[in-house]
């Protein structure tokens, strides 16, 4: 699914640098990347997704080259085939929880809105107990039904990978639980490959495989 | 930044140059529908003037003298009737303070002809009459100026003059009518000069002008033709009979037998002189005129 | 397109204050200057079709503006007066047909003109109910007096005093309504008109009473010697002219020498009115003539060059404005850069952002100009109204 070879990436005018010489995930694996702060957990995922660009190696995402792509190109490839998962959620407060849900459809041409869609809006917030929300207002949902819609509007296209950036982080042990809960449950029942950033040691033992970035480093530093 | 400003206003002001264009063609084109509206209507307020715009006219003009009780000097009209006078193209009017109600309405300035106005500076005021203070006016008398112009027959030419000029029509009666009154006025200067110097009486006080052109000597009394005098006005005449011994009583109207009798007694003889002011039951304002002569020469 | 402007406006509605102030200053800032426009150009029309329609005005040697304003739109302070001799006199030129105007008595707010029935017809005007005043006492009015007052024919109207203490014995009078005008859109729809001598009834030149010398008055006679009679202070004077007591109402004096405040004069052709002109230049005059649409085409230019300080003042005004719309379009976007990043992040499309805050932009426009639109019909239609109220 992801296959990573000689990668350097580095940020303008910073000392930050991150190196991968190979990285393999396979489909439908669930993988925890872990590691101190500042070592480049997030920038992976940012890579992976094509938000940014190495500046060499190369990156295939389900056999794509993204850095060979335009950025428009991208864009059309994230938003179909990557969900994406933030600790802050980031919903619009400004839209319900309906309208945040099927924000992908309303601001891309490359998904369109058909009545399948509505269909599966509504199966989603069933599973996720927020069906009675849906025309609510963001600023009245808990932090943990927040996280739930932020999942709904990452999978509603069904994308085959699913690049969560520490979902647990703001939220209390229970809501932990219910989200992986979720989450898990739907990477395993579609197949879908899932990249989490966590620092979360707690649950670990639900992923496949655990990258821990502070034996990247290492491996860099002995390399 | 004039300029500018002069050439918005123009700018602003086209469209109303055009409404004022259209404006005023719709204004000539009701002009146009008005002249071409039959006869002009001409409304009078007394017989004579009546009279002399017939006779001027002909039936180039329709003459209304509306029908009126009693003397149309002293009329009141309704609104309706004031309103038909203001529908009129033209109304004459006598001047001289003639008809008091014109002073109480409200009729169209522009269309007033005053047929007296020629002479206005020889009107006769009238002395006697009763004055009155109260308020801030002070002493102020309801005196009047006598307005049985057209006796003189002079004068009554001056008047149709007048209304000839105004109408201003190419086939004109007046010359026929200024000969016949001029006529009738030189007929009644001879038959009133025999009656020179001789005291005279009126039996109400219309006959101002009469007495001035034919060099009368008379004086009036107050007295309607058809009622009797009481004791006052005998008495008063008696009074007026010790320093104008009059021997003839010219009358509006016929007086009533009783008074004639009396005075017949007294050697006062009654004479018919008409003035004729409203329409007459018989003939018109000339054959009047004629009568009045005949019964001027037809005393013994 | 119907998912951008769905968009916009839950974020507009969301934010729903700071959305309406903007659409609020961007209606105003439009609206100042159009309106303006429309007031000005309203008013200099019906300014101006007046005074085109009126071809000439004496009146007292003075203010030109003040005497057009009073005549024609029976505006501003009563002029002084002038006697009805000048009446005549234009008469007497034989070069056009005089109006007389006396306009200086009210009925509550509305002007009480004085006049000869000729005006009706000059001004065109037409009865909507009722028939011209015939009788002493007897008015028309205007269709918005009569309106506003709920007035029509068979009723009454009462001439306002001008000040309770009126020793000249200026007693108001009940004058009765026989007809309504239809509506003119001119200052005449504002207007009571009544015959000229009505009018010198309310100034007290004329009055009715009792005839003294008859008996039934003797009460109020206090003495009658050699045929005057000295009334006491009870003679009735009547504040209404009925059927009755019509016949005694009488004027004191000789009526050329009452008041007028203008004469409109109706030259027959172009050149007596020139002729008409040329008889009031005399130095020793104390007459002024003038011809209401050079006074009027000097008002407007006047108010033109306002208009144009006011415009001025309206460009820095909307210049500042704008900033202003802008910096706070510029802070709002710093406070939804996460939005925009997380858009960025999931994939939405740069051009597709952009064209979400352009249509936030073009709605707030919009919504602000159709908002000046609807101020701007609303002025033309009931800008006279305004006018009248601002203005005079």
């Amino acid at each position: 699914m992801i296959r990573i070879s000689n990668l350097q990436f580095a940020y303008p005018n910073s000392s930050f640098n991150l190196g991968i010489e190979d990285l393999h995930i396979n489909k439908g694996e669930a993988v925890a990347v872990i590691g101190p702060s500042g070592t480049g957990k997030t920038t992976l995922l940012n890579l992976i997704a094509g938000v940014i660009k190495p500046q060499s190696g190369e990156i295939l995402t389900d056999n794509s080259a993204l850095s060979s792509m335009s950025d428009k190109q991208r864009r059309d490839f994230r938003i179909r085939n990557i969900g994406m998962i933030f600790q802050e959620f980031e919903l619009l407060e400004y839209l319900n929880v309906h309208d945040n849900i099927l924000l992908p459809y309303r601001m891309s041409s490359a998904l369109t809105l058909e009545k399948d869609v509505h269909q599966r809006v509504e199966k989603l917030v069933k599973r996720t107990g927020i069906a009675d929300k849906l025309k609510h207002p963001i600023r009245h949902l808990s932090q943990g039904e927040r996280q739930r819609v932020a999942f709904c509007r990452a999978v509603l296209s069904d994308p085959p990978l699913l690049l969560a950036d520490e979902p647990t982080g703001n939220l209390d042990p229970e809501n932990t639980d219910l989200v992986l809960d979720i989450l898990f449950e739907h990477v395993r029942s579609v197949g879908a490959t899932l990249v989490t950033v966590t620092h979360e040691r707690s649950y670990l033992e639900r992923f496949d495989r655990i990258l821990d970035f502070a034996d990247f480093r290492k491996a860099r530093a002995h390399g | 930044m004039k300029k500018a400003l002069m050439k918005k206003t123009v700018r602003q002001l086209s469209p109303l140059v055009f409404i004022a264009i259209l404006f005023l063609a719709g204004c000539s084109e009701n002009k146009n529908a008005s002249t071409h509206k039959q006869t002009p209507e001409i409304y009078t307020v007394n017989y004579p003037l009546a009279f002399f715009a017939e006779q001027i006219a002909g039936d180039q003009a329709n003459v209304v003298f509306p029908e009126m009780e009693g003397d149309p000097a002293f009329w009141q009209p309704s609104a309706e009737q004031v309103a038909n006078f203001q529908n009129a193209d033209l109304i004459l009017l006598n001047g001289a303070s003639y008809a008091k109600w014109l002073a109480k309405v409200s009729l169209p300035e522009s269309r007033l002809l005053d047929t007296s106005a020629t002479f206005s500076e020889r009107f006769i005021r009238i002395e006697d009459a009763t004055s009155h203070s109260h308020g801030p006016g002070g002493e102020h008398t309801h005196g009047e100026t006598a307005f049985t112009t057209w006796l003189d027959l002079t004068q009554a030419v001056q008047q149709a003059a007048a209304i000839n000029t105004k109408l201003d029509l190419s086939n004109s009666g007046f010359d026929k009518l200024k000969n016949d009154l001029l006529k009738l006025d030189k007929e009644w200067e001879s038959e009133f000069a025999k009656l020179s110097g001789q005291p005279l009486l009126g039996s109400h006080p219309v006959y101002q002008y009469l007495t001035r052109r034919y060099e009368l000597n008379l004086k009036s009394v107050h007295w309607e033709p058809d009622v009797a005098p009481d004791q006052d006005m005998w008495n008063e005449l008696k009074t007026l009979l010790s320093r104008h011994p009059a021997k003839i009583m010219l009358w509006e109207g016929e007086p009533l037998p009783e008074t004639k009798a009396v005075l017949e007694k007294m050697g006062i003889q009654s004479i018919v002189f008409d003035p004729c002011g409203n329409r007459p039951a018989e003939g018109n304002f000339l054959s009047t005129m004629k009568q009045n002569l005949s019964n001027l020469k037809s005393r013994p | 397109m119907g998912d951008m402007i769905y968009m916009a406006w839950r974020y507009l509605v969301y934010n729903r204050i700071k959305t309406a102030i903007l659409i609020l200053s961007i209606a105003l800032i439009a609206f100042l200057p159009i309106g303006l426009n429309v007031l000005v150009s309203q008013s200099s029309e019906s300014l101006t079709v007046r005074a085109m329609s009126t071809p000439l005005v004496i009146g007292e040697k003075g203010s030109p503006l003040e005497l057009t304003l009073n005549s024609l739109y029976f505006e501003s302070n009563t002029p002084p007066e002038i006697s009805y001799s000048q009446v005549q006199r234009v008469n007497e030129t034989n070069l056009a047909n005089a109006i007389p105007l006396y306009n200086r008595f009210r009925s509550k707010e509305f002007p009480i003109v004085g006049t000869s029935i000729d005006y009706l017809d000059f001004r065109n005007l037409k009865l909507a109910q009722g028939r011209k005043m015939a009788l002493l006492g007897e008015c028309i009015l205007g269709g918005a007096v009569a309106e506003s007052l709920g007035l029509s024919v068979g009723d009454s109207i009462i001439s306002t005093p001008e000040s309770a203490f009126d020793l000249a014995g200026i007693y108001p009078l009940k004058m009765q309504i026989v007809g309504v005008l239809e509506y003119s859109g001119t200052p005449d729809d504002r207007a009571i008109f009544t015959d000229l001598k009505t009018t010198w009834i309310i100034s007290g030149l004329a009055h009715g009473h009792q005839d003294l010398a008859k008996p039934e008055a003797a009460t109020h006679v206090r003495e009658k010697e050699n045929g005057n009679i000295i009334a006491n202070a009870s003679v009735v004077n009547y504040n209404e002219i009925t059927d009755e007591n019509r016949d005694s109402f009488h004027f004191h004096g000789d009526p050329s020498t009452f008041p007028i405040t203008a004469v409109i004069a109706l030259p027959h052709d172009t050149k007596s009115g020139t002729l008409l002109q040329g008889k009031y230049l005399a130095d020793t005059e104390r007459m002024q003539i003038i011809r209401p649409s050079q006074v009027v085409d000097d008002l407007l230019e006047t108010i033109l060059t306002i208009q144009q300080y006011i415009l001025a003042g309206a460009a820095l005004t909307g210049g500042s404005t704008i900033m202003t719309a802008i910096l706070v379009f510029v802070l709002s976007l710093r406070l939804r850069h996460s939005e925009i990043e997380t858009m960025h992040r999931i994939g939405v499309p740069n051009h597709r952002v952009i064209a979400l805050l352009g249509t936030e932009i073009a709605v707030v426009l919009i919504s602000g100009i159709v908002l000046a639109a609807i101020l701007t019909l609303l002025l033309a239609r009931y800008g006279n109204f305004l006018i009248h109220n601002l203005l005079f």
